[in-house]
């Protein structure tokens, strides 16, 4: 697994480099403004270009077909990939928790702000976590208008339910005792949806590759 | 499968089958021996890749077994001793030897980096070039290196000398007369490179429309079969059990034939692997 790992590394070295100057910039640009929202392109950037990327430089040179001779079982190949993300995600939050800490305005509290970070690195599992199945399916290539649709839809649908006014009142809503039971738990129920997330994606990804033909 | 069949044999195919639209592979059957070199030849499309990918377990069969190494490909014990080159390279671009190198060691138990090195030297590959500045020749060095590394007793290559220039290939060739002296060893080559193969095999398997025309030893193969070049009016002299395939032309016919069927009064031209391949393929049957 240690191999399949390493060879990711050497893969992204460049895209790794890259994210890290985007990082670089948006880290900077959140100390000037004062402003923690831009750090959440970080965890996406990450996420997203580096861990995505990986699929398609496999895809493009035939490794998974030459990954599947090697002595490794295919449950351990797939692993390898999901650990990739909790390694990233856990790189990710132990770079930006000090930066929003020394960040934050003075009237954030701590859990408000390592609530924001935990539910953005979450967010990014939870898109991974349904993407990485069509990825194993379909291959990159027909993936990507699959994870466009995924990611777009919900995005047109609620602002398009915003617009319509179809008689939800948000504003009561966040005041009720049940979103205000969320909203202080959500450090611990977005780590909870993102695990059975990934747990679930894992287990499909899985069933994909043990089927897969090359 | 008798177990003494499993023994002697580094792959058994027993009878395998699997269907696709518009292809089929159908009870295809042949043994590859401990200490031999297989040729499997056969046209575009014949069934050579798909039946390479059913013995590595990447595809399926839907009858039939296959034995590697007394076991099977599915166990991950069984593809430590494989090593396996495949027509498209299959390393990441972005990659060089060196990574390779650090990353198989954790794959293989038996990763030796001094004999990848040796290999890396001697096919002069450079440790800290790009796979994407790597050209076609040197890409097949480089997996071809890999799959020697690790202390392999099987060689699986799918079209590995293709598109490589004479010169690369007898590196190539060397490199696997090298590996057989080891009795334990055996190599199973598709390549559409008739000469090749008829250099270093000691067994050819042909595959024709997804089924094997013939599966058996160089040497047998080529004294059965000869060559003879006469008119259509001296054909019909010509034992018809003698007679494998013929091709007309506008100077008379050409027979493959069998060699202990016609007797002396003939002459027989030798008939290479590329002839008998041609033959078997294009030729016409006598009724």
């Amino acid at each position: 697994m240690l191999g399949f790992m390493l060879k990711d590394v050497y893969t992204m070295k460049k895209q790794m480099k890259m994210t890290l100057v985007i990082s670089l910039f948006y880290i900077i640009f959140s100390i000037a403004d004062n402003n923690i929202g831009f750090l959440s392109f970080v965890v996406m950037f990450a996420n997203l270009g580096v861990l995505l990327s990986t699929f398609s430089y496999d895809e493009k040179s035939h490794w998974d077909k030459y990954a599947r001779i090697l002595p490794i079982s295919y449950q351990k190949i797939v692993f390898s990939r999901y650990a990739e993300i909790l390694i990233v995600n856990a790189v990710v939050f132990v770079i930006l928790m000090p930066i929003m800490f020394f960040i934050k305005k003075p009237e954030q509290e701590i859990l408000e702000v390592l609530t924001i970070l935990i539910a953005v690195i979450c967010v990014s599992i939870i898109l991974l976590s349904i993407m990485f199945p069509i990825v194993y399916k379909l291959g990159m290539e027909k993936a990507r208008i699959m994870i466009f649709v995924i990611i777009f839809i919900p995005v047109c649908a609620a602002v398009t339910i915003g617009k319509l006014n179809v008689g939800l009142n948000m504003a009561s809503f966040l005041e009720s005792p049940i979103a205000n039971f969320i909203g202080y738990h959500l450090y611990i129920i977005c780590p909870l949806i993102a695990a059975v997330f990934f747990t679930l994606s894992y287990q499909i990804s899985k069933s994909i590759i043990a089927k897969k033909e090359y | 499968m008798k177990n003494v069949n499993l023994e002697k044999n580094s792959i058994v195919v027993d009878k395998i089958s699997k269907h696709y639209d518009g292809f089929s592979l159908e009870n295809v059957s042949f043994k590859l021996p401990k200490g031999c070199i297989m040729g499997f030849i056969g046209e575009n499309g014949a069934g050579k890749s798909t039946t390479i990918k059913i013995i590595l377990d990447l595809v399926k069969q839907e009858s039939g077994n296959v034995s590697v190494l007394g076991d099977n490909a599915k166990n991950a014990n069984v593809r430590e001793d494989i090593g396996v080159v495949f027509d498209e390279g299959c390393f990441p671009d972005e990659i060089n030897a060196d990574n390779l190198k650090n990353s198989f060691k954790y794959i293989y138990k038996n990763w030796d980096s001094n004999v990848f090195d040796d290999y890396l030297k001697r096919f002069s590959i450079p440790n800290k070039k790009n796979m994407k500045d790597f050209s076609r020749g040197m890409k097949m060095k480089l997996a071809i290196a890999v799959a020697l590394s690790h202390k392999a007793k099987l060689l699986v290559l799918d079209e590995a000398t293709s598109g490589l220039d004479p010169i690369v290939r007898e590196q190539i060739l060397d490199v696997f007369m090298e590996f057989i002296q080891n009795e334990e060893n055996s190599i199973l080559l598709s390549s559409h490179i008739v000469s090749d193969l008829e250099k270093v095999c000691d067994y050819i398997t042909f595959i024709h429309e997804g089924k094997i025309l013939l599966s058996k030893e160089k040497d047998l193969l080529m004294e059965e079969y000869g060559l003879l070049k006469c008119s259509k009016k001296e054909l019909e002299n010509v034992p018809q059990d003698a007679i494998e395939r013929v091709r007309e032309n506008q100077f008379g016919v050409e027979a493959l034939v069998k060699r202990n069927k016609i007797g002396r009064a003939f002459t027989i031209d030798k008939a290479t692997l590329e002839d008998i391949m041609l033959f078997m393929i294009r030729g016409n049957k006598v009724c």
